[in-house]
């Protein structure tokens, strides 16, 4: 076979070099996972920032009969009609009275959307996937279920759920 | 028993409806749906069976009646009446003006009398069909 000439061997070489460094670059942006860290009473927990849509403050949440308790009720975001998941019903927590802290974060999965009632958001960060683990099989039972990942994030343990398990318990 | 009556037609572009206080809850109901309305005599004895709105929809907590008033269900056979509070007002709302329930209260709320939701000034209005509402007590 006819070897190629040298212009056509260093466009070549220029092409895997530059296709490397875009592979590089990629593999760096996959290692960042965005979490949103938010608390349940005294304890740290994160949804996926992918799964969440907007985060906002507390507002009256409009009771609805014949709901189970899991579901706390409906809200008007901007004229769309959201519901709102208690989530310390699902975790089986004590219920607080919501506070100026408290917020609702709107979460999508598998195009089921719906808002979820926190004690406060902390922070949305972006955390290297090495420093995201597999659960812990000494996870409190009432959790395990809706547990994906654990990290850890200001010296704290971070329990990552999984938006999607806690949507399959309705 | 027998069921003649629905959500309003989709040309139907207003709707009046009656508003009632149960609890926190501010509910509508179609005016449409409604033969008569009238107080209720606790010294009265109805030969027609009449029932609580908050037995009806289930609710937990105790509910005072100030002023009860019986609403008759047209349509329906045997005849059936709903005690509500002192019904608040009357209100005309575009049809435009109704949100459908979110999919996971929809998929969750064990009657599907509950059907809609109007949103005036912040305030949080549940559409409730009192047809299918008896229907599901009958």
């Amino acid at each position: 076979m006819q070897p190629f000439n040298d212009h056509t061997k260093n466009i070549l070489n220029a092409i895997k070099v530059e296709r490397q460094s875009n592979e590089e670059k990629i593999a760096v942006k996959e290692q960042l996972i965005e979490l949103v860290m938010f608390k349940i009473g005294k304890t740290g927990y994160a949804f996926y920032g992918s799964d969440i849509k907007e985060i906002l403050p507390y507002e009256t949440i409009a009771f609805v009969p014949g709901c189970p308790e899991v579901i706390l009720g409906i809200i008007n975001v901007r004229g769309d009609i959201e519901s709102v998941l208690n989530i310390h019903k699902i975790l089986n927590k004590e219920q607080p009275t919501p506070t100026r802290h408290s917020r609702i974060t709107i979460a999508e999965q598998n195009g089921i959307r719906s808002g979820i009632l926190v004690d406060s958001v902390e922070d949305v960060v972006s955390i290297p996937r090495s420093k995201i683990f597999g659960s812990i099989s000494t996870l409190d039972k009432d959790i395990r279920d809706f547990v994906d990942q654990i990290t850890t994030y200001q010296g704290q343990y971070i329990t990552i759920l999984d938006i999607g398990k806690l949507f399959k318990t309705l | 028993m027998i069921i003649t009556s629905d959500h309003p037609p989709v040309h139907q572009s207003v709707m009046n409806i009656l508003l009632i206080n149960v609890q926190t809850s501010q509910i509508g109901v179609n005016m449409d749906h409604i033969q008569r309305i009238e107080k209720f005599q606790p010294e009265n004895d109805y030969s027609e069976r009449i029932i609580y709105l908050d037995t009806a929809l289930q609710l937990n907590a105790t509910t005072s009646y100030h002023s009860p008033h019986i609403l008759w269900i047209k349509n329906v056979e045997p005849a059936i009446g709903i005690i509500v509070d002192e019904p608040q007002k009357m209100l005309t709302i575009s049809i435009r003006q109704i949100s459908p329930l979110p999919p996971l209260v929809e998929k969750n709320c064990i009657f599907g009398a509950v059907w809609g939701a109007v949103y005036d000034n912040d305030e949080c209005l549940l559409l409730i069909d009192l047809v299918r509402l008896v229907h599901g007590i009958a």
